[in-house]
């Protein structure tokens, strides 16, 4: 049988991950363009970094920064009163960091497609920064960061390790659907796990098959 | 009527040329100046540092009496108001034409923006396109109205014609030149084309390669600046074919090797290459041996030894009859 709950769960935490990640990488991603130097290569280094790590590896230093020992797992705990390990809010915050670089270089790859021309001419013409963000740098790139959104949605819907080190298998509050399916497996039930990776597998596809379908000429590219 | 803008600047990149632009006197409202020189001697850098986009390591920009930039506090390019015309133009590629020029924070709204295009020979249907689904002299006219709807404090253009063709240049000149005296707002026109310059500018600011990077080398009247180049630098860039040093004999006389230089001579002679003419040895200023002829069309050019190089220019009939090594007479028109 499917666990829809796990499923559910899975997509919920995708959709909180990739609103999360469009709201921090956005400001990020512009700042990484304009940065100079070492503080730049730095900052980029420390966002690439869940791209090697093994999930467990990461997963093992946010259990101890975010436990109940840690000063962030005791000021949450102060705050909301209870843990951040082993729930779900804990399970947004590692996602968030792991797929940090799947949304951050999309974003950063577009900005960087945008002519800086078009920039400055903007800064001339009395706009803002955040004005020339919005109305210059963001419809010219939106396609890039539509890209970071859909690939941080499709990967934290895959996420194992990392889920598993922090969330561990409470089913509706941390077992993912990548969790369920390693349940099912280690209970020998081949048939259920079998049916829910054909989902995921289907699911996924059907979301980069999106992406890749928005992709191509835009509106605003010359007919000649 | 606007307020003079003044240009003292010195810009530096890390193992790169220095550009030195320090103009004696500002540039006045109304006035057009024409930036010349050859590539990569700092015009558009010093355009840049005017914009605001990019900053100087020493001297003063100042417009009337705002503080541009000193070397330590700069001025962003928001507060400026500068109408920049940038090479590419800029125009943005997702927005409509009359959107483009309503872009502008003090550009006014959608009814502005069409007169202006109405002004410059844009109509409603090209109003309502997107750059890349226009002309490269309609683009032009786009991107000047966007730079005028903003009422600027200063125009700055850079090769504004250079991707038209010819006849597309000579049209969109005159509309500028008109606009630009109508704003009566100091214009600063960068450009290495030398009748662009003469045609647009008031003033002529002429810059060189310099020992460490470019630098100002003539500033003045435009004309003036073309009638009488101040070094052989100066006459080189400006386009001279011939460019002599001239020397007095005991009789006070001027002569360049074996051309008598005639009427008043400065401290470098110049001349176009159709400044000089052909005549029968003996009946001009002086006489040359020419070592080379090369067809250009409907014309030749010719190079020959007068004691200094000259360069001269003869129509096709003329040059047939001539023979490396022939004996010619020079006159020069002056």
């Amino acid at each position: 049988m499917m666990d829809w709950v796990a499923i559910g769960l899975s997509v919920k935490l995708a959709g909180i991950t990739s609103a999360a990640l469009l709201a921090l990488g956005l400001p990020l991603a512009w700042w990484i363009c304009f940065a100079a130097g070492r503080a730049r290569r730095v900052v980029e280094a420390l966002i690439a970094l869940p791209l090697v790590l093994p999930p467990t590896v990461l997963g093992f230093y946010l259990l101890l920064a975010l436990g109940p020992r840690s000063p962030v797992g005791q000021l949450y705990a102060a705050v909301v009163g209870d843990g951040l390990v082993f729930s779900f809010e804990g399970l947004i915050v590692a996602s968030v960091l792991y797929s940090l670089p799947f949304s951050v270089q999309p974003f950063v790859a577009a900005f960087e497609g945008v002519d800086r021309a078009l920039i400055e001419a903007s800064w001339c013409l009395g706009r803002s920064s955040l004005e020339t963000f919005w109305r210059v740098v963001l419809p010219l790139s939106a396609r890039g960061v539509l890209a970071g959104v859909v690939l941080t949605f499709a990967h934290t819907l895959g996420e194992f390790g990392v889920v598993l080190m922090i969330g561990g298998n409470l089913s509706g509050e941390t077992r993912t659907v990548s969790v369920a399916i390693y349940d099912a497996v280690q209970a020998l039930d081949y048939s259920a796990a079998g049916r829910t990776s054909a989902l995921l597998v289907a699911l996924s596809f059907v979301t980069l098959l999106g992406l890749y379908t928005t992709r191509g000429g835009a509106p605003w590219a010359s007919r000649s | 009527m606007g307020e003079p803008l003044l240009i003292r600047l010195t810009r530096s990149r890390p193992g790169g040329p220095t550009v030195r632009v320090h103009l004696e006197s500002p540039l006045r409202p109304g006035e057009v100046t024409a930036l010349f020189g050859p590539s990569g001697v700092g015009k558009t850098t010093t355009l840049r540092c005017v914009a605001g986009l990019e900053r100087i390591d020493e001297g003063l920009i100042q417009h009337g009496s705002t503080v541009w930039d000193d070397g330590r506090r700069r001025l962003p390019p928001q507060a400026r108001r500068v109408g920049l015309v940038g090479q590419e133009l800029a125009l943005f590629p997702h927005l409509r034409a009359w959107e483009n020029v309503a872009y502008g924070r003090d550009a006014g709204g959608e009814a502005r923006a069409r007169a202006l295009l109405e002004e410059l020979g844009l109509g409603r249907a090209e109003a309502d396109r997107r750059p890349g689904q226009l002309s490269g002299g309609q683009r032009q006219r786009v991107a000047l109205a966007r730079a005028l709807a903003s009422s600027p404090a200063v125009m700055l253009l850079d090769e504004p014609l250079s991707a038209l063709d010819a006849s597309g240049r000579d049209v969109l000149r005159g509309l500028l030149r008109e606009r630009l005296q109508r704003l009566e707002v100091p214009a600063l026109i960068v450009t290495h084309d030398r009748a662009e310059a003469l045609a647009l500018a008031d003033r002529l600011v002429v810059m060189v390669a310099g020992a460490e990077g470019g630098e100002l080398a003539q500033d003045g009247a435009a004309e003036a600046v073309l009638l009488a180049p101040r070094s052989e630098a100066v006459a080189r860039a400006l386009g001279y074919e011939n460019v002599w040093t001239p020397r007095h004999d005991d009789a006070g006389r001027a002569w360049a090797g074996a051309l008598r230089l005639r009427g008043e001579v400065g401290a470098v002679v110049v001349a176009f290459a159709e400044d000089l003419q052909l005549t029968a040895p003996g009946a001009g200023d002086g006489d040359a041996t020419l070592t080379e002829r090369r067809w250009e069309g409907p014309t030749a050019l010719l190079r020959l030894d007068a004691g200094v190089p000259v360069v001269a220019r003869a129509r096709r009939a003329e040059a047939e009859g001539l023979s490396v090594g022939q004996r010619v007479g020079l006159r020069l028109r002056r």
